[in-house]
């Protein structure tokens, strides 16, 4: 070592014996020194994260914007057969709930046991609330494709007719418009519908499926992390001092909620 | 050294012009990797700890006048190096006006390439010297790409467009033809010869007797006939049938006055569309509206043309655009126009006498090839088996009794399907629209015998 | 520098007895550097078992008849050394193995941000893992580790979503990887590391990060895309279900692209420590480094359509990308540059991590230059998908990552391990590895201008001569390859003592002991110099002590 100068010297003392766990308080990671750096870490964290996530709903956008720009026409009239009212009341749903993770990680803050258990609470419910709408949304596409007006008249099984739509991408795909639509007098005389296979009225769909679908699954993660936090405040896990988890699970559920404001426009107001 | 080349022979015109800017980087890269190896072994060897004579003092560890001279030098060189590599470029994918227009289709793990009188050929593909040669691409399943090594021309085939490229053959002999991208299991045993030839030769070639591409639209051994004959295009011709048979022409009327744009000199020309921007129209473009009509749609048209997806095969779509093509006047290239008729005029048998050979007297045979002609005609894309198509289901049909429109009823027999074929509007089924064109003398009499016992052997 | 005796306290250690405790405390360690060594052991089983499939391939090639194994066969064969050399040894090997051991050490930290997410990062690889094996094991699979649809989504019949998915989850692994060095990066260097007293490996691991976070996903969709297609039939890419085969091209080489730059930007790391530290001497251009690398991580992202150029993407797209191409080259013409400058009046030793770093410069020289003429728009046309390309890439891959993985586990072998090999063997392998290299790899140049096509099981007559000569190449490379595994695995039972500083280097990893305990400092060092702080007289001192008879 002799041609060396030392890069470092030794400080500060932070060896072992200044390095249980009693001195910080166990939320404090054995390779942290401060809370602050832990906490300012696991932010950054999340946001890298984040990050990743933008850039996988990245390449379903690709995808779209490639679709819409070469059928336009297609795009307009696919988007009249989702359930526009039942997209907006989901995402007053889901912006409801970004409000209450936002309050949740403000009482957090103030140390408001009660009050972060009952934002909590709600976000769940909301939470839930907009899975199963989408869910009664993704059955009536199914319903429709058994012949069946309703999911609830598919359960019941009642009223089957035959079947004029299937907006659900596979072999039985059926879009109720003709292509190109109006005066194409053969085509409409018997109401020939769209075959599945090869229409780019499916592509549609399937990036309708694919990217609800993918939102779900990550509704679902959400749900699955605000319970976690809600036991953790439940056990006393939380405080005033550490809030950390509370304050980046709010900031992916945040996420999962401007996603749904980029897919509610895209999917269901194209003209 | 015949069987142990080091340098791939230059057997078109880009050839050479490739072969100098590869060169020239090569001489760069020997001046800069050649160079660079020798002196970071000089400086392994001059400063190795051992040698204690080296002079390691006043030493430098950042020297910006360095680092910009190092950054500047290459970046010039190879921004001098893109626009060499840009211009050679632009000049390989822009084909020169005339062009002898070969089609070529792809599929696992095949070529078949089309000359413009109908003679096909598999896994081979003769082009004369010193002509351009344009190849009109498409591919059935997957992606392939045609590459042929001594031409230093490669373009990926893909399915569902045209791809196109251009060369101009420079030395007569015979080289690889090699697919490119990986394709599947066969990849590597998919390929073949590209066989340059004089022009003489090449028109010689044209006419010897082989695979050709027949009036009904279908492909058999004939002898084909020579190019500049007062015959035409025999693709061209093909495609015009199929452009009658279709239906194509009630809207797509020449005079411009159908509920479509007439096509006459549309090929090559400047399309307005119904959304305000302008495309050129080319093959793909001719494609797209075959296939998806919709898609684009040129201005002052409404979009009611149907879309004839999966009701075409690929050869079809190819022959209904060289007709289209052959529309287009003398501005764009057609063809063979630049081809002088230099083949032997006596060998024009034509395909029809060839594949009308004597019919066997059974029914199965017969059957056979009525369905070739009902699917080469595009019946199938309206009577079609499922019973969803815009004509009726035909299974079953022959020998029971249909209603008609008019409330009456018949007899499927021999003399209806007869009278359908020939003149669909005269009783049309119940339920149905009067919309199928009239085959009248467009078929042989033995070509009606045919669909007839095709569609008799239509069980349920 | 005196051999101390062996360091029973470092992070190998086990207090607790019994088999099943020791299991346990390595399966389910938060330690970095167990988990750097849990990633070393399985990272180097995908080598070999690539390296394998790449020996068959090889072999068949040595006559121009398919006559070893079937086409069939050759084509799962080269698609399993493809998706196993790509998605598990080249873009994990030098982030997981050499990163995850060293980013804490080298910035005094104790561990990484998230020490659990770094452990089920190690999982999820594994998870992939199996996937893409039992793929292997269940009939293989056939589309050549880019997946182009629509032969991956409709036409081949193999285990095409397996493997997809054994892809998917360990890009994972690699994100889950990055997000932890990202974060560990930023906020916990040790008092006094400022950004520009980094190590540039740190900087290389930082900039590789932020290509995996912002790449990764996307090949993540494209491929989940692809099982879509496959199971349910649905099209997105294959135009006879309405869809366009080129947008997963697009797709896929955005990542993959950006995915070349993750292989090799940790490599420009290690071979920066290595220069620096042989040559006694501070690097030269300490930022032109740094800032070059953030320079390909950020091009790296501009340049994906240089793959696709005879894909008929239009030709003014062609053009662009290829200038971006020509522009990339730069960055990575400035490093070697710098590198060189750095041996001048240094004292440079051949110990075995120089050796694999003076090889990784002159192959990468070649493998930088080849990348040139395949951004020639012109060029590239005749080249692209022959073995040109082949050759291209594996002097970057094989020549650059591969030399400075071997590199860098050599230099940091005694830190991670406390013992010496036998640097005779070292650097006899290191010489069999650049020679083998050389002559598998340079006569696929010759052989891709004259126009043989990638991925042949058969090829023309005229091609076997330079086939030959590649396999017999191939077969010393292989040798190069045993070599080591077999010289470091015996270091381990009889290797000498190494000591904290066996390489009189300065990086913050050597002032602790080797190796590390598990808690990697003492005490969390005070950092008031730059790094490769050589004082200017060092490396004359150096050449002054050498006697004949000390390490070359």
């Amino acid at each position: 070592m002799a041609t060396t100068t030392p890069t470092a010297k030794p400080a500060q003392p932070h060896g072992h014996d200044g390095h249980d766990h009693g001195v910080h308080g166990r939320e404090l990671q054995h390779h942290f020194e401060t809370v602050q750096q832990q906490k300012e870490t696991a932010t950054l964290g999340m946001w890298a994260f984040l990050v990743t996530e933008i850039m996988l709903f990245g390449g379903i956008f690709m995808a779209y914007i490639v679709y819409r720009w070469a059928f336009p026409e297609v795009w307009a009239a696919a988007a009249h057969h989702l359930n526009t009212p039942l997209g907006a009341v989901n995402t007053v749903v889901l912006l409801v709930s970004s409000l209450t993770v936002a309050l949740a990680v403000n009482a957090a803050e103030e140390g408001k046991r009660r009050r972060v258990l009952t934002m909590l609470g709600v976000t769940l419910v909301l939470g839930l609330t907009f899975l199963l709408i989408k869910g009664y949304e993704y059955s009536e596409k199914f319903a429709h494709c058994a012949g069946y007006a309703t999911p609830i008249s598919w359960v019941t099984g009642t009223g089957q007719h035959a079947v004029d739509e299937c907006l659900v991408p596979g072999r039985a795909f059926l879009f109720p418009e003709a292509h190109g639509a109006e005066g194409a007098a053969a085509a409409s005389e018997h109401g020939a519908p769209q075959p599945g296979l090869g229409s780019p009225y499916q592509l549609f769909y399937f990036l309708y499926f694919v990217a609800t679908g993918l939102h779900a699954v990550h509704m679902i993660v959400g749900l699955t992390i605000v319970s976690i936090l809600t036991f953790l405040v439940w056990r006393g896990m939380i405080t005033a001092t550490y809030f950390t988890p509370i304050e980046i699970g709010g900031l992916y559920w945040h996420l999962i909620d401007i996603i749904w404001v980029f897919l509610f426009p895209l999917f269901y107001l194209v003209h | 050294m015949r069987n142990f080349p080091l340098f791939p022979e230059q057997a078109s015109s880009f050839a050479g012009q490739i072969d100098v800017l590869y060169w020239t980087l090569v001489g760069l890269s020997l001046l800069f990797g050649g160079m660079l190896p020798f002196i970071i072994l000089f400086l392994m060897v001059r400063y190795h700890r051992s040698n204690k004579a080296a002079d390691r003092t006043n030493q430098v560890h950042s020297n910006l006048l360095l680092e910009a001279t190092w950054s500047g030098i290459p970046l010039l060189i190879v921004l001098g190096i893109f626009f060499w590599g840009a211009f050679l470029y632009v000049h390989v994918r822009t084909p020169p006006p005339r062009t002898l227009e070969i089609y070529v289709i792809g599929k696992q793990w095949m070529w078949h390439t089309q000359h413009p009188n109908g003679k096909r050929e598999n896994n081979e593909l003769h082009v004369p010297i010193g002509r351009p040669v344009r190849l009109i691409m498409t591919s059935q399943d997957v992606i392939h790409s045609f590459y042929i090594p001594a031409f230093r021309v490669k373009q990926d085939v893909l399915p569902g467009r045209y791809t196109s490229m251009w060369f101009e053959a420079t030395k007569a002999g015979e080289y690889h033809l090699f697919c490119a991208e990986y394709c599947g299991t066969e990849h590597s045993l998919m390929g073949g010869r590209v066989v340059a030839l004089s022009l003489a030769d090449y028109e010689r070639w044209l006419v010897t007797p082989g695979e050709v591409i027949l009036p009904d639209g279908s492909s058999g051994a004939a002898v084909p006939t020579p190019p500049g004959s007062a015959i035409g295009d025999p693709m061209a011709l093909v495609g015009e049938q199929l452009f009658t048979s279709l239906g194509c022409s009630g809207c797509h009327r020449m005079d411009g006055a159908g509920v479509g744009p007439s096509l006459q000199g549309l090929y090559g020309s400047q399309e307005q569309l119904a959304d305000g921007s302008t495309i050129t129209a080319d093959e793909n473009y001719l494609r797209t509206s075959i296939i998806n009509p919709g898609a684009q749609i040129t201005a002052g048209y409404q979009p009611v043309m149907p879309s004839y997806a999966g009701q075409l095969s690929e050869d079809q779509i190819n022959q209904l655009i060289a007709y289209i093509k052959s529309l287009a006047g003398d501005g764009a290239s057609s063809g063979t126009s630049g081809m002088s008729g230099g083949g032997s005029s006596g060998a024009s048998a034509t395909g029809s006498e060839a594949a009308g050979a004597a019919a066997p007297a059974f029914d199965q045979a017969l059957a056979a090839q009525g369905e070739r002609v009902f699917t080469n005609l595009g019946c199938v894309g309206c009577h079609r088996s499922d019973g969803a198509g815009i004509g009726p289901r035909l299974n079953g049909l022959y020998n029971t009794e249909q209603r008609l429109a008019d409330g009456s009823s018949v007899i499927a027999d021999v003399a209806y399907l007869e009278e359908s074929i020939r003149n669909a509007a005269a009783r049309v089924a119940e339920g149905y629209q009067p919309v199928m064109p009239a085959y009248g003398n467009q078929l042989s009499d033995d070509q009606v015998r045919q669909l007839i016992e095709y569609i008799k052997s239509l069980g349920e | 520098m005196a051999a101390t005796a062996f360091p029973e306290s470092g992070y190998l250690h086990d207090d607790t007895p019994g088999l099943w405790a020791w299991i346990k405390s390595w399966l389910f360690t938060v330690d970095h550097k167990r988990i750097a060594i849990l990633y070393l052991l399985s990272i180097n089983f995908f080598f070999l078992l690539g390296g394998l499939a790449a020996t068959f391939v090889r072999i068949e090639l040595v006559t121009p008849q398919g006559d070893l194994m079937s086409s069939d066969v050759y084509n799962r064969m080269f698609t399993l050394h493809g998706v196993i050399m790509v998605f598990f040894f080249l873009i994990p090997a030098i982030p997981s193995v050499l990163g995850n051991f060293l980013v804490p050490l080298m910035i005094g930290a104790r561990d990484l941000a998230f020490p659990r997410l770094n452990l089920f990062s190690w999982y999820l690889y594994m998870f992939g893992g199996i996937f893409a094996l039992s793929a292997a094991v269940l009939g293989g699979v056939d589309t050549g580790w880019t997946f182009y649809t629509p032969f991956s989504s409709t036409y081949s019949n193999s285990n095409v979503i397996l493997t997809i998915t054994g892809a998917f989850i360990m890009g994972f692994s690699s994100i889950a990887t990055a997000v932890n060095f990202i974060a560990t990066i930023h906020k916990m260097r040790a008092p006094g590391l400022t950004w520009f007293r980094l190590p540039l490996f740190i900087w290389a691991a930082y900039a590789t990060s932020l290509v995996i976070v912002l790449a990764t996903p996307v090949v993540g969709i494209a491929l989940l895309l692809v099982a879509i297609e496959r199971i349910w039939g649905v099209g997105i890419f294959d135009p006879a279900l309405g869809g366009d085969p080129l947008l997963f091209q697009h797709l896929f080489w955005f990542y993959s692209h950006p995915a070349v730059y993750i292989m090799i930007l940790p490599a420009f790391g290690v071979i920066s420590e290595l220069i620096a530290t042989f040559s006694r001497k501070r690097i030269f251009g300490y930022e032109f480094i740094a800032f070059s690398s953030m320079a390909i991580a950020i091009l790296g992202f501009l340049v994906w359509g240089h793959h696709m150029f005879v894909s008929s993407q239009s030709m003014y797209a062609s053009l662009v990308f290829s200038f971006i191409t020509m522009l990339i080259a730069i960055p990575s013409a400035i490093k070697v540059f710098n590198w060189t400058a750095t041996l001048y009046k240094g004292s440079i030793s051949y110990r075995t991590p120089m050796l694999y770093a003076l090889g990784f410069m002159g192959l990468f020289v070649i493998g930088g230059l080849t990348g040139i003429f395949l951004g020639v728009v012109a060029i590239d046309i005749h080249v692209t998908d022959t073995y040109f390309v082949v050759a291209h890439f594996h002097y970057v891959m094989v020549g650059g990552t591969i030399m400075a993985y071997l590199g860098g586990i050599h230099f940091w072998w005694p830190k991670m391990t406390g013992r010496m090999y036998n640097e005779v063997w070292g650097g006899i392998s290191a010489l069999v590895v650049f020679v083998g290299f050389n002559m598998t790899f340079f006569p696929q140049f010759v052989l891709g201008y004259l126009g043989m096509p990638r991925r042949y099981h058969v090829y023309p007559q005229e091609f076997q001569v330079l086939h030959v000569l590649s396999s017999s190449g191939a077969a010393v490379l292989a040798v190069g390859f045993i070599i080591p595994l077999i010289y470091l695995l015996l270091s381990l039972v009889n290797g000498r003592v190494a000591g904290d500083n066996p390489w009189d280097a300065t990086g913050l990893e050597w002032h602790t002991s080797s190796p590390p305990p598990t808690h990697n400092f003492e005490r969390i060092p005070v950092v008031t110099t730059e790094a490769y702080a050589y004082p200017p007289e060092a490396a004359a001192r150096d050449a002054a002590e050498w006697r004949p008879g000390s390490p070359l």
